[in-house]
């Protein structure tokens, strides 16, 4: 076996040197460098197809580096059991099942028989508040409450590493701030490790501790701003001078790397 | 969310149900009304045009014929049917694992669909000389396979990219993605394939039963329009031939109603609620 450098304490997955070409030509990423560390929440910001996207997908093993090193955390003694909950743009629930079976689908494709998920899936759908619809259809549901199923359905293995992308986009403002303090409660209640892919300055710098900004294609991390003030995300974070103060930094990082002059 | 209350849906539901079969079956009583009332008056003879009445006595007096005969169609379709279901939906999936058997075995199956079946029925009798129903038998089958099979490769294929990544991201094996992923994404065009399937069938077995001119005792109910015709007994070939019309009825809502049972819930072809 090959010698493999220890990661750094706590660090759950970290990409070094990471180049990623795609067959029509395209580099989304080029030395591409990030490490996630264990409980933290990572905002990942940046223009509109600078690989964002492409950077959740190479850690979740959807598709492959074309050269450069991704690094597991692989702890002794234990399996290659590495799992990793996504959460997509779209809530990508199956329409022919229930929330219940929904929620369930992960482990029933690990092979668990419905009788020894049926806690951890009630529990799962419990965490994100659900319990009254896990006998409906998704389409009987509204749009925030698909993306909560789908949050739920990531959740339903205790994923070492929640990825998420955009999830949150496509919904109306309101159930967009509802659903960052849910997504808050869920990571400090349960210290998940969240990477969490947005467009939006506000929602980044609101849920992350950090928030990482990638520059246009082919993406580089070109800035790696700490979110200080670790205390309560609620309303008088929105309004405090810290929040807009780190706000304007990612917007400036944001339009230095995307090569927009400032006005 | 907002849901319709019950009142509210029940009654438009009732109104759009009785009004969409009241208005057809007042036609159809004003026609045979009109057909029964013109023959009467005319005094059109019975060998060239029978009344509805004079076509139900033929209904009933013939009966125990005819009701052999309806065995003998009904039995060839709905076996055509399964036998096309099987076929189809089996190398459907074989296609949907394998690009190269796809590519060399589509071509063939249009092929089979675009030469008309009536061309291709004495063919196959020459072959299966001795052996009237299997020829019946495959030719309902030839005709129905084709819009089960190219239904559900079409459906197959439509699996939804997202879901494609959700099912690698968990390590799902090939079974279960076509069982979990593929299958219920086929369904319904499986089942829009299957509909069509079902009446295509009756008509296979009938047109082949034209074509190669059966007789015997195992004929069906083309076979009873032929020699009724022969025999100038106009009245039981329009009696034969109201069963056919009847038979493919009954397929048809037979096929929407298994459909609707099993896509009912979810899918949106169903037309139920409230998105």
């Amino acid at each position: 076996m090959p010698e493999r450098k220890p990661l750094s304490a706590n660090t759950v997955i970290e990409l070094v040197d990471v180049d990623k070409t795609f067959a029509n030509g395209t580099t989304a990423l080029r030395s591409f460098n990030l490490r996630l560390q264990q409980g933290e929440f990572t905002s990942l910001v940046g223009t509109s197809g600078c690989g964002k996207s492409t950077v959740l997908r190479l850690i979740a093993g959807l598709s492959r580096t074309t050269s450069g090193e991704l690094r597991r955390e692989q702890p002794e003694g234990e399996s290659s059991d590495f799992r990793i909950g996504f959460v997509f743009q779209e809530p990508t629930l199956l329409p022919w099942s229930r929330v219940w079976d929904n929620v369930y689908l992960p482990l029933r494709l690990r092979g668990q028989s419905k009788a020894a998920a049926r806690e951890t899936v009630n529990q799962a759908i419990e965490m994100v508040g659900l319990a009254d619809f896990a006998r409906v259809y998704p389409r009987e549901l509204s749009g925030g409450m698909k993306m909560r199923v789908s949050i739920a359905r990531a959740l339903v293995t205790r994923p070492q590493l929640l990825l998420m992308d955009e999830p949150f986009g496509a919904l109306d403002e309101q159930t967009r701030f509802a659903l960052n303090d849910q997504l808050l409660r869920l990571w400090q209640q349960y210290q998940l490790t969240i990477a969490f892919v947005t467009h939006s300055v506000y929602e980044a710098v609101y849920l992350g501790q950090r928030v990482v900004v990638l520059s246009s294609r082919p993406g580089r991390v070109t800035a790696d701003i700490e979110v200080s003030g670790d205390g309560q995300r609620d309303g008088a974070f929105r309004r405090s001078g810290h929040y807009h103060e780190t706000c304007e930094r990612v917007s400036q990082a944001l339009a230095a790397s995307a090569g927009v002059a400032t006005a | 969310m907002t849901l319709p209350t019950n009142h509210q849906s029940s009654t438009s539901f009732v109104e759009r149900r009785t009004v969409r079969i009241a208005i057809p079956v007042v036609i159809g009583l004003a026609v045979i009304a009109t057909w029964e009332a013109v023959v009467r008056i005319k005094g059109i003879e019975p060998y060239l045009l029978p009344s509805p009445s004079r076509i139900a006595q033929a209904l009933v007096e013939d009966r125990s014929l005819l009701l052999a005969a309806l065995w003998v169609t009904l039995k060839t379709t709905m076996l055509a049917l399964s036998m096309a279901v099987v076929g189809g939906v089996g190398l459907a999936v074989l296609f949907s694992l394998s690009r190269i058997l796809e590519i060399s075995l589509f071509p063939y199956a249009i092929v089979l669909q675009v030469t008309p079946l009536i061309a291709i029925a004495p063919l196959i009798n020459v072959w299966l000389y001795d052996q009237v129903w299997l020829v019946l038998l495959i030719c309902a089958w030839i005709v129905a396979f084709f819009p089960i099979l190219s239904n559900t490769v079409v459906g197959l294929k439509s699996v939804d990219e997202n879901h494609r990544d959700l099912f690698r991201l968990y390590g799902a094996s090939a079974w279960q993605r076509l069982r979990f992923l593929m299958g219920p994404t086929a369904l319904p065009y499986f089942f829009a394939g299957l509909k069509i399937a079902g009446n295509l069938a009756l008509v296979g077995a009938i047109v082949a039963e034209f074509a190669v001119g059966a007789a015997g005792e195992q004929t069906g109910l083309a076979s009873t329009i032929l020699e009724s015709g022969f025999r100038l007994e106009i009245p039981r070939m329009f009696a034969a031939l109201s069963l056919i019309s009847a038979t493919g009825i009954c397929i048809y809502f037979v096929m929407h109603g298994f459909s609707q049972w099993i896509l009912g819930p979810w899918h949106s072809s169903a037309g139920k609620g409230d998105q």
